[in-house]
């Protein structure tokens, strides 16, 4: 008898739960929030560029030196990656806020400043760059300063660059110069107070005096409201600076003189410019990140510019199926010499032009890290 | 023969009587003590921070600390001289927009004698050089104090969160308090709502 009642109770009991189901008034049919039925474009395009890892064209054009690993235990999102001249290595982990010393057998070796704001600590850390060879500087974001820490990690002095009214997205320091440039949105007002431009580049004395600003925001991209999508892609080359913004493939050259002109603007390339911007206020918080990366895939966004005495690489991300396009140009012709598609990020550049390469598909979330060095073959 | 077990009960009835006030009068001054220790006596502030800690500022534990003058270059000793004292918390990691904020402590500076009314800043979690940047960019016009030894921290709590500002009165009572604002009507408002404290007729706008 015992299992029949079991059984009548159990019916019961599921009947009562579909009805619950089906008869709450209005709460399973109300309407899905905006956003929720945006499709996941971006992860399907990661497998599908892994998927082909075999093509990888990386080889081709590279001569791979060396591999590294760096922990994912401790790393989340692989944002910045630097090569000191000891060797050692200088992270910034996004998802954690953090900047880190490894060693050149990747071992971790200490934190680069606490949490807080105060000199020495940061509250977002976004880059990081060598000082001189000997010391190591860290931008935050949020505190709109740049402390600057022995090779060690302690921490030697800061400069502030709140008066400019920017938040520093990127850092690069130039030896001959011996500048700083940081990169963010100084925006321009008009006389109703109204953002009508932003200037782009700043440059600091190694001391952290401010001395001038550059590169406005593009026309072009006011339109489509790009400031927030604007992080440039940056390398120094004996003192003069080459930028690219992600959604426009010209290529601005800065002397040290304060000289800005534009060194090449890619006329036939895969890149493809925005046509389009984002607009996030229809898109429910929980897929605005999704929603991005959709938006991001109607595009090319550059991720990467490399520049040595005698090339310049421009690396965007193209999905051909392979995650990155590669560019290779003549600095000396103005031509492109060759392209090749990888699943390879490029990370930066070391100290003898060799380039370190992220052989992840993605930054963040992995258990490991693989690193290559990698030097351009003569082409 | 003794009346003690009715005038007991009369006294124990009479007791009860008193015991609803009692309670009464207890609640109110549970509640009453929550409510001070919550939010401080006049000379100190509770001010909730983003982690949820919560800093209680003392102001006049700050009379006589010894801070510097990055436009001197000299030590100074920190005192509340004048009848009202609009004393604000700044540092150089402060948003940009909330340091425009500067230019409503401008026109209340102007206001200024000393004697009746003041207007002092007082920069913290900021080195000497970031002290002389802030000074040589925004050339203030009030008096700006840097505490580059965090002495600040050992006599009282600082809140998390600056720009923060303070109205207070010669023996450290709060008349007012606000925190960080980068929207400039905010901070208007505020600067409206001192001006009217300190009697002064024109307005910030």
């Amino acid at each position: 008898m015992f299992p029949k009642q079991l059984a009548t109770l159990s019916s019961i009991l599921f009947v009562c739960v579909l009805c619950t189901v089906q008869c709450t008034p209005g709460k399973h049919l109300a309407a899905a929030p905006p956003g929720s039925a945006e499709p996941d474009l971006y992860r399907p395009a990661l497998e599908k560029a892994q998927a082909q890892s075999q093509n990888d064209g990386l080889a081709s054009a590279f001569r791979i030196e060396s591999k590294l690993s760096l922990g994912g235990e401790k790393i989340k999102n692989l944002n910045q990656f630097r090569v000191a001249s000891d060797g050692n290595f200088y992270v910034i982990d996004y998802e954690r806020k953090q900047a880190e010393i490894y060693d050149r057998t990747s071992s971790y070796l200490g934190d680069l400043g606490a949490r807080g704001n105060q000199p020495g600590s940061h509250l977002w850390p976004t880059d990081v760059a060598e000082v001189d060879g000997k010391t190591v500087a860290v931008a935050d974001f949020q505190s709109h300063r740049v402390n600057i820490f022995s090779g060690e990690g302690k921490f030697l002095s800061s400069f502030i660059y709140t008066p400019q009214s920017f938040s520093a997205q990127r850092m690069l320091y130039d030896d001959v110069s011996r500048s700083f440039y940081l990169f963010g949105n100084r925006w321009q007002r008009n006389s109703r107070d109204e953002i009508v431009g932003a200037e782009l580049v700043h440059k600091y004395s190694a001391d952290g005096d401010f001395v001038a600003s550059y590169l406005p925001f593009p026309d072009h991209a006011k339109s489509l409201d790009l400031y927030n999508y604007d992080c440039p892609a940056v390398d120094i080359n004996k003192g003069s600076l080459f930028i690219a913004l992600p959604f426009d493939y010209t290529i601005y050259q800065l002397m040290p003189d304060g000289k800005l002109s534009v060194v090449l603007k890619a006329q036939e390339s895969g890149f493809r410019a925005p046509t389009q911007g984002v607009n996030l206020e229809q898109v429910s918080p929980a897929d605005s990140y999704k929603h991005v990366q959709n938006w991001r895939l109607s595009w090319t966004p550059i991720n990467a510019v490399v520049a040595t005495d005698d090339n310049l690489l421009v690396q965007y991300q193209s999905f051909t199926p392979l995650r990155y396009t590669i560019d290779i140009w003549s600095l000396k012709t103005k031509k492109k010499v060759r392209s090749v598609n990888t699943n390879s990020a490029i990370l930066t550049k070391g100290q003898e032009d060799e380039i370190y390469f992220l052989n992840n598909i993605e930054a963040k979330g992995q258990t490991r890290y693989d690193i290559l060095r990698a030097k351009l073959k003569t082409l | 023969m003794t009346s003690s077990a009715p005038s007991s009960r009369r006294s124990r009835r009479d007791n009860l009587k008193l015991l609803p006030p009692i309670l009464c009068a207890l609640a109110v001054l549970c509640v009453g003590a929550y409510v001070l220790s919550s939010r401080g006596s006049a000379h100190t502030v509770a001010i909730d921070n983003p982690d949820g800690s919560r800093s209680r500022l003392n102001i006049e534990s700050l009379n006589g600390l010894e801070l510097f003058n990055p436009r001197t270059g000299r030590a100074e000793t920190f005192t509340l001289k004048a009848e009202k004292t609009l004393l604000f918390f700044v540092s150089g990691g402060d948003c940009p927009t909330c340091l425009d904020e500067r230019r409503v402590w401008e026109k209340l500076a102007r206001a200024a004698d000393g004697q009746r009314f003041d207007v002092v800043g007082i920069l913290v979690r900021t080195s000497p050089g970031e002290a002389r940047t802030l000074v040589k960019a925004y050339n203030p016009q009030f008096t700006l104090l840097l505490d580059s030894e965090n002495r600040i921290a050992q006599r009282t709590e600082l809140p998390q969160l600056t720009p923060f500002k303070f109205l207070v009165n010669r023996r450290g009572e709060i008349l007012m308090t606000d925190g960080p604002n980068n929207k400039f009507s905010a901070q208007e408002a505020f600067g409206e709502k001192v001006a009217a404290q300190i009697g002064l007729a024109q307005a910030v706008r």
